[in-house]
């Protein structure tokens, strides 16, 4: 160790340094208490009874510095809980009290019970598995263990133990994902207690096992997922496929509502895992009660502390470079959403959820200069086959839709075919990604031989064409399947929502200032920022659910009027977007 | 009569047969390096010549695509206590605590490593990085060469064998950057080890035992500055006496 530069440690440091062994003693005592074995091997206690433990006393200096900090912080946190508590009393509490008062007086809400147990199910698998995924999905990113950039740059980097410094990261991602558990549960109590006429706290008690276990469980899980590369490597590979899983659920779950129900699935579903160990235990104070729904529970609650036990000690055990990464890409996630760069943050998550990522695939580039920008979105395209999935995933239910929302009258009619066209939308969006990447920085388009503008209507070309192919296949697969004529609609609506797509594309970098647009009518900002963020979108989903009405050749007609309406005012953005035309503050 | 040989230093830190590839790309090709306490080695070579590659294996942040880097004959591994205990890294970009002073942050490392006395240290960290006077100033005060300058001091307010540095004469001014050298030296002389890269001849020259020179991921030579030096950095004066 180094004498006259450097400074000697208290420790058995493993130098010649002089050693103070009464705290020496003191730490390893401290070690004991608050060591566990997790503390072991890498990034452990017992490697640091060579070296002198001084994490007790790091914290301890470092709480009493950042003391003024943490009550400013204590303070904010506790103003958000109070606002949060008060909008969910004062909109659930007092709105369920109402009804369970309007039920006491004789109010009978119990017609749409038999529904409500028929939905239980495969809702509740799809709700469990969809909240699994989601955490395990944002493990690979971010994670339930996510430090501050600043402790993992200054404290992490010194030979303290990482466990006290980590554990209350994971606590508290624990308590954040048990709020959504524990306010569906609640809702599930109050709707059983009205449609099922179940006592509401018996109720309240059974959906609490899966409301606060499966959210739990989750997190723990994803413990493993930030810990180990291989695993994350499944989850990224297995997302899609869990994804189906989910949507098909929810599917069965609307088929079951509508009275085509499968009794022998629903039983398999409920007992394949975790997901639907919840359902069982949901039901058990129903008359639609399952054989052994008690021992779900216990089966979920015994798995959910065994879980945590070990994301507990697992979670000293996560490699600082995971660490790094994660609270980089956190913060950088955060400083885009504080300025509601909603698009950044999704680039920022993206970049270091590919990092690493192998090239496979090559288009070799054409000889003609015109297809030089199919070939340039088709490789991203190509490139990106989750995109693909994701079109599939928004582009099913929206078909399955289409025949509903054709049989309905009025604004039933009117209502489903905006679903519809919405879910469309999201579907044909996913594949105008390369547009949006030229529209984030129109500089990047220093390469084109095109003007701007006519750049941006050259993008629009391969996701039209893969839109309308998506639209043609999804469509001829509905019908071969029993719908009916309406899905054929698809496909002429694919091209005005391609072009809403490319609307959103053009949209460019993110306009904060309009947040604080001054209008006669109060703090409008946020709804001025929202129409101008999904112009696209909030124009055509009214415009189609309407057009998509009327008989089919009139509709074909409308959806080409409207995509030449949207196409100009995408070129007039692009045109905007590229400096010739400068934005009217 | 037998000839007397030179005693033979051993090595504190030995990467073996190191190689890393990124994909199929190699960022390093396979190399042998060998630093002993009171040496230091700089690394020199273009942007992506592997450098910083080099400096993240030698610091456990990375793991060789094969070979083995060992400090003292142990592997190294960041996320090993011992291994950070011992092991001083500065270049990386650092994220500070936006409420903690200069001083608090330095007093904060130090008593991480059970430095005695820690805020005679700290002290003497902030005279000799020229940051006395903005001891009590946050760090989002700092430019960026004093932010530079904190990270340097961090590294001396604790113990260390091994002092990693990544272009630490960045954002330096000439006198911060004289200090640098300065503080090197002394470290060498401490028996501290260094292994720096960097992109500034003078400093190599006026501090290293040994210059690697690195492109594209291979050892194109290495040496002593006075041989090495010329070729990577052509054209280049090299003043003063060692």
């Amino acid at each position: 160790m180094s004498g006259d530069t450097g400074p000697g440690t208290g420790s058995t440091g493993n130098g010649t340094d002089d050693n103070n062994t009464d705290d020496n003693n003191t730490d390893d005592n401290n070690t004991e208490e608050n060591g566990t074995a997790d503390d072991n091997g890498t990034g452990g206690g017992a490697a640091l009874e060579e070296t002198g433990d001084w994490t007790a006393e790091t914290l301890e200096l470092l709480r009493a510095l950042r003391a003024p900090h943490r009550r400013s912080r204590a303070g904010q946190i506790g103003y958000a809980v109070y606002s949060f508590m008060l909008f969910v009393l004062s909109w659930g509490g007092l709105f369920s009290l109402g009804l369970f008062a309007n039920a006491s007086m004789g109010a009978n809400y119990t017609a749409d019970g038999p529904h409500l147990l028929a939905a239980l199910p495969s809702g509740v698998c799809a709700l469990s598995l969809g909240l699994m995924l989601m955490v395990a999905r944002d493990a690979l990113w971010r994670g339930p263990v996510v430090a501050p950039r600043a402790t993992v740059d200054w404290l992490l980097m010194q030979p303290v133990r990482p466990g006290p410094v980590l554990r209350p990261w994971l606590w508290v991602s624990c308590a954040i994902a048990v709020v959504p558990g524990l306010l569906a549960a609640a809702a599930a109590a109050v709707a059983l207690g009205l449609m099922e006429r179940v006592p509401f706290l018996s109720a309240l008690g059974w959906a609490l096992v899966g409301g606060i276990c499966v959210p739990l469980l989750a997190t723990a899980a994803a413990v493993l997922v930030e810990r180990s590369t291989s695993v994350a490597r499944w989850v990224r590979r297995g997302s899609p496929v869990v994804a189906l899983v989910v949507m098909l659920l929810a599917v069965q779950c609307v088929l079951a509502v509508m009275g085509h129900r499968s009794t022998l699935l629903e039983r398999i579903e409920m007992w394949s895992g975790p997901w639907g160990w919840s359902a069982l235990a949901g039901l058990v104070p129903t008359h639609a009660a399952q054989p052994g729904g008690w021992a779900a529970g216990l089966l979920l609650a015994v798995l959910t502390v065994l879980a945590l036990a070990w994301a507990h000690r697992a979670s000293a055990g996560i490699p600082l470079g995971s660490l790094r990464l994660r609270a980089r890409t956190a913060a950088g996630v955060a400083a885009a959403l504080r300025t509601a760069e909603l698009r950044s943050a999704r680039l920022v998550q993206a970049q270091a959820d590919q990092k690493g990522r192998k090239v496979r695939l090559r288009i070799p580039p054409p000889q003609r200069a015109a297809l030089i920008v199919p070939w340039r979105d088709l490789t991203s395209l190509l490139r990106a086959p989750s995109r693909f999935g994701r079109a599939v995933l928004f582009a099913v239910p929206a078909l399955l839709l289409a025949e509903p929302a054709a049989d309905a009258r009025g604004a039933d009619r009117v209502l489903l075919t905006a679903l519809a066209v919405a879910l469309g939308y999201l579907g044909v969006a996913q594949l105008a990604e390369p547009a949006r990447v030229e529209a984030d920085d129109p500089r990047r388009a220093g390469w084109s031989p095109y003007p701007y503008a006519k750049l941006m209507l050259r993008h629009a070309m391969v996701p039209v064409a893969a839109s309308l192919l998506l639209m043609t296949l999804g469509a001829g697969v509905a019908s071969a399947l029993g719908e009916g004529p309406a899905v054929w609609l698809a496909p002429a609506a694919a091209l005005p929502l391609t072009a809403a797509a490319m609307v959103n594309a053009c949209r460019g970098p993110s306009r904060q200032e309009l947040m604080y647009t001054p209008t006669g009518a109060g703090g409008m900002g946020p709804f001025i920022f929202l129409a101008w963020y999904a112009a696209g979108p909030l124009t055509t989903v009214p415009a189609l659910a309407f057009a998509l009405g009327s008989r089919p050749v009139t509709a074909v007609l409308w959806c080409l009027l409207i995509s030449a309406v949207l196409m100009y005012w995408s070129y007039q953005r692009a045109l905007t977007l590229s400096g010739r035309h400068r934005p009217k503050d | 009569m037998a000839k007397p040989k030179k005693a033979v230093r051993p090595p504190l830190l030995a990467l073996r047969q190191v190689s890393r590839r990124y994909g199929g790309r190699l960022a390093l090709a396979p190399l042998d390096l060998n630093i002993a306490a009171g040496e230091c080695v700089a690394l020199v070579g273009h942007n992506g010549s592997g450098k910083s590659t080099l400096l993240r294996l030698a610091a456990g942040r990375d793991t060789p695509t094969s070979g083995t880097v060992k400090l003292d004959g142990e592997p190294v591994d960041e996320n090993d206590p011992r291994v950070r205990a011992r092991l001083a890294v500065v270049g990386d970009v650092s994220a500070c605590y936006p409420d903690l002073t200069v001083r608090e942050h330095l007093a904060l490392v130090a008593v991480a490593h059970g430095v005695e006395e820690p805020l005679t240290w700290v002290d003497r960290a902030l005279t000799d990085r020229g940051l006395a006077e903005h001891a009590e100033v946050l760090p989002d005060s700092l430019s960026s060469g004093q932010l530079q300058s904190l990270l340097l001091a961090a590294a001396l307010v604790r113990p260390r064998d091994l002092l990693i540095l990544d272009e630490p004469e960045q954002r330096l001014d000439p006198g911060a950057r004289e200090r640098l050298a300065a503080l090197l030296r002394a470290e060498l002389a401490d028996g501290v080890a260094v292994l720096l890269a960097t992109h500034h001849p003078d400093l190599a020259f006026h501090v290293a035992d040994r210059v690697v020179l690195l492109e594209d991921g291979v050892v194109l030579a290495q040496g002593a500055p006075q041989n090495v030096l010329p070729t990577a950095f052509p054209g280049s004066a090299l003043g003063g006496d060692r």
